[in-house]
């Protein structure tokens, strides 16, 4: 559905993956990085913890992995450099 | 001898050929040179750069292997063209960008498809002119006459397929002209880290200054780091895999370098925005007035002597509008002007190119307010465009169509029309019909980079409240010059509106505006892009078209109450209506004259021989004082009175021209009413309703079927309180939600709205009935029930969502002439 919707831009494509989000409990926010112009949604757990950012104007459709090890500034500056659509944390 | 004889005929048949047909090829190559060289003739010291590169077309793969565990690969393309199509265009004509598109496939060992993209360019063609005005290029070849356009560099990453061995590209263009492409393939050197320390000292000075070559410093300059930086990134040429001529052609690619003439047709043009005589600019204005300043310059070398700078200005409301002349007297001296909050439309009578300043006073920072002329991009319907349809828990979706048509000098007058089609999920046809475009250019919106004076019409825009059965909306037409853009929206949207209306102006021309419509996407896009199917327009706020009805007084006036009792409040607020309509004069109020005789025009509403007006006294102190008023100098009324304020009504007085003469032991305010001559200031009474964050306001209004109307809201707030309040409008009908109907409407009702007013901070307003409140003069604002709307009742419920407590009035002004019923009692003798 997300790829659908950064495929096309359809508001309405935005609006149906909105109220998947919300019927489980969940939550969107949208977030402008100020330095690289990019726009973000953020998808919140019923805990308000951020548990995806999606890039709302990608250059890949790949996902970029949360390293648990790594410095976590470094890699959120990678993955805005790199313009991934995804980035999760890497399951454990 | 007969043996001789055959080979003497063979060399006569020789010689004839080469006598006849050499000169005819020679002219032949003779022609095709000078051609060639009179493109492509530079020879002036340039320094010239040689590159292999090999073609790509669209109907063969041309295939490089490439080198182990390479992580970049850097393509650098050309498009060519035919050296004819040069001769042939227009000056207009050269200055498009040429579009085209590299197919490639990366590919493994096993030849599977690793990754398979287009990756999509933009091109045009550099050209210089020398001394001579001779035309000539950067980039030529040197075995045919082929014109390459500009490079155009692509950077493919390969980190993520790591098996990857070969590439494969093809050409993809729709351009007619487009011949074939070049291509030429780089990968990164891979140089050792410990041949690194010695690899410069081992080069000589012609490999360090192409090396050092992007550097700021020359190769002598540079520091170790950065010797090590760039020989850490050097880059090497691919070739294809297979046999010349065979499995791919080469050519040499030959671009001259340092050129130093002038580039034609990308003059260094002063920046600003052009505006003429037919084509204005729009202005917004913001914050509380600016003294602006209009920096002038002509477009083209061709504009002498003064020229008449047209200014119109529109604030909020009818009586704050101008308009004046100005002469510009040639750059350097721009015009300066003092202009209030709004809009001002700028008409030159010739061409120029306008920047615009605010500065505050001589000498202050000038800043930089010339607007941003906002692109949006539409279709060429006749492409054949269809489009997606989404709906939410199966509600119907709202789709906004805009239609509009490029209109040049030499079109028929025919009507230009677009054919639409609502599909189901087969793409069976539920339903369908015609949409037209408007016939006349917009005076606002440009085509943007406009060939041959091609102007565009106003959209013409329709509105879809498509039913959940339709999936797809077929866009067609028969002509050529039509287009569409397309936008929905998401279903409950809240429209936001910033009051006074320049700030929604100005915001929407910042961009700080929250959108209500959203664009809409065609499938294939893409190829619609590529194909050059797509059209940018600029696009320009629309200053307010003024109601000949308003502006002359000439409207029915309906006010509405509350659904339950409210507090409520009379509030003098000023009145600048030119128009005495005596249906008013009971409720306006006159600034009287104290201590002297003026004459006053008395005049009742309707057949009323006879009146009672009000007499309303506004004072700072409580204290009692002594006044009297007297008509055709006998004493009409006089009293003591006390308080702030108070009305007085005043005894039966005939209508007609009365002496009146007002004596009062104090200094102070006096209004009177039902006077139709008044001189001094005016006041309008009207009645407002609280409206605080705990209670709504519900008003219940009728719409009538087809018909466009508006309801005129207007907010008074105390002065020198918080500067703002957000007010949430809903529209519910009364008898329920109307099903869809399969039509295309022509206006669209926003049923959920959200005012974000920004209060005046002037005390203007008198509150009647109250210890001298402070109260400013209040802030309009409409809510439109348009034709989309079935006719029937509708509730109005207006809520304080945050911000200053007001009071509301809600009416609404119908404008034209209305027929009335008049009363007339007579007694019969």
């Amino acid at each position: 559905m997300v790829t659908e919707y950064l495929n096309d831009f359809d508001v309405l494509g935005l609006q149906q993956i909105k109220h998947l989000v919300e019927n489980e409990g969940q939550f969107l926010t949208r977030l402008i990085d100020v330095n690289s112009k990019q726009a973000f949604l953020l998808l919140h757990n019923n805990r308000s913890e951020v548990v995806a950012v999606i890039n709302l104007n990608p250059r890949k459709l790949e996902t970029f992995y949360i390293q648990k090890n790594s410095s976590l500034q470094v890699q959120l500056e990678r993955f805005i450099a790199l313009r991934f659509t995804w980035l999760l944390t890497e399951a454990e | 001898m007969r043996r001789y004889y055959r080979v003497l005929l063979v060399w006569l048949l020789l010689i004839a050929s080469v006598t006849w047909g050499f000169p005819l090829a020679w002219q032949q190559v003779l022609s095709e040179f000078q051609q060639y060289k009179k493109l492509t003739e530079y020879g002036r010291g340039e320094s010239v750069k040689n590159s292999l590169v090999y073609q790509v077309r669209a109907d063969k793969w041309v295939v490089f292997s490439i080198p182990a565990n390479t992580e970049q690969l850097r393509i650098i393309s050309n498009l060519n063209i035919k050296p004819s199509i040069i001769q042939q265009a227009t000056q207009q004509e050269l200055e498009p960008r040429w579009q085209y598109a590299l197919h490639y496939q990366v590919l493994d060992r096993q030849n599977h498809v690793l990754s398979e993209q287009t990756y999509y360019h933009g091109t045009r063609l550099t050209r210089y002119q020398d001394e001579q005005g001779q035309q000539f290029y950067t980039n030529y070849y040197d075995n045919n006459n082929l014109i390459p356009l500009d490079g155009r560099l692509a950077i493919l990453s390969l980190k993520s397929l790591p098996t990857a061995e070969k590439i494969q590209l093809k050409l993809e263009t729709f351009e007619s002209q487009a011949v074939d492409a070049v291509i030429r393939l780089y990968v990164p050197i891979k140089v050792a880290e410990h041949r690194i320390g010695t690899s410069w000292l081992r080069m000589n000075d012609k490999q360090k200054q192409a090396l050092a070559k992007g550097s700021v410093y020359p190769a002598a300059l540079l520091n170790e780091n950065e010797k090590l930086n760039l020989l850490r990134h050097q880059w090497s040429p691919l070739g294809p895999q297979g046999v010349v001529d065979r499995d791919y052609q080469a050519r040499t690619l030959y671009a001259l370098n340092d050129v130093d003439y002038k580039e034609v047709g990308r003059q260094a043009l002063s920046t600003g925005l052009v505006v003429d005589a037919q084509q204005p600019i729009v202005i917004p204005v913001v914050g509380s007035g600016s003294r602006l300043l209009l920096d002038l310059k002509p477009v083209d070398q061709t504009t002498h002597g003064d020229v008449v700078i047209t200014l119109h200005w529109f604030g909020t409301g009818l009586k704050a509008r101008w308009q004046k002349q100005m002469l510009w007297h040639g750059a350097g001296t721009p015009l300066e002007l003092t202009v209030q909050p709004g809009l001002l439309e700028v008409h030159s009578a010739k061409p120029l190119l306008l920047k615009v300043f605010s500065q505050e006073h001589l000498g202050a920072e000038k800043i930089d307010i010339t607007p941003q002329l906002v692109n949006t991009y539409a279709y060429y319907a006749d492409s054949g465009l269809d489009y997606k349809i989404r709906h939410i828990n199966h509600q119907p979706a709202m789709v906004r169509i805009d239609v509009r048509r490029l209109i040049s000098s030499t079109d028929a007058n025919l009507p230009a029309t677009v054919h639409y089609q609502w599909l189901d999920a087969q793409h069976q046809i539920l339903q369908q019909g015609e949409l037209i475009a408007l016939e006349t250019p917009s005076v606002y919106d440009r085509v943007k980079n406009a060939v041959d004076n091609v102007q565009i019409s106003d959209p013409k825009r329709y509105y879809f409240k498509l039913p959940n059965a339709v999936k797809y909306l077929r866009i067609s037409a028969l002509q050529h010059d039509v287009l569409v853009s397309l936008y929905n929206q998401p279903i409950g949207l809240v429209k936001h509106i910033a009051i006074p209306k320049w700030m929604s102006m100005a915001n929407k021309m910042q961009g700080s505006d929250l959108p209500s419509w959203f664009v809409m996407k065609p499938e294939h896009s893409q190829s619609l892009v590529l194909n050059k199917l797509l059209k940018a327009i600029s696009i320009q706020p629309r200053p307010p078209i003024d109601d000949p009805y308003l502006a002359e007084g000439l409207y029915l006036w309906e006010d509405y109450l509350p659904e339950r009792r409210v507090e409520a409040r009379y509030i003098l607020v000023p009145y600048e209506g030119q128009a005495r309509r005596k249906e008013i004069l009971s409720n306006l109020y006159c600034v009287l004259p104290v201590n002297q005789s003026f004459k006053a025009r008395l005049q009742a509403y309707g057949s009323l021989r006879t009146l009672n007006p009000e007499l309303i006294f506004i004072r700072p102190n409580n204290q009692a004082f002594d006044f009297s008023i007297s008509q055709n100098q006998r004493v009409w009324a006089q009293a003591t009175a006390k308080g702030k304020q108070g009305v007085y009504y005043l005894p039966d007085i005939k209508t007609g021209v009365h002496t009146l003469k007002l004596q009062s032991s104090e200094p102070i305010t006096w209004l009177i009413n039902t006077m139709n001559n008044c001189q001094g200031a005016q006041y309008l009474k009207r009645r407002a309703f609280k409206l605080n964050s705990r209670h709504k306001l519900v008003f219940n209004v009728q719409h009538q079927d087809g018909v466009n109307e508006t309801l005129s809201a207007k907010i008074f707030a105390s002065a020198g309180g918080t500067q703002h309040s957000k007010i949430k409008v809903s529209i519910m009908p009364l008898k329920g939600n109307a099903p869809a109907s399969y039509k295309a409407y022509s206006d669209w009702t926003f049923t959920q709205r959200v005012y974000d007013i920004s209060h005046q901070q002037e005390a203007n307003s008198w509150v009647l009935f109250t210890n001298a409140q402070d109260i400013n003069a209040g802030e309009s604002f409409f809510i439109p029930l348009n034709s989309d709307l079935p006719a029937g009742p509708y509730r109005i419920e207006m809520s304080l969502q945050e911000g200053e407590v007001g009071f509301v009035s809600l009416s609404k002004l119908t404008p034209g002439i209305h027929a009335q019923r008049h009363f007339y009692s007579k007694t019969i003798n």
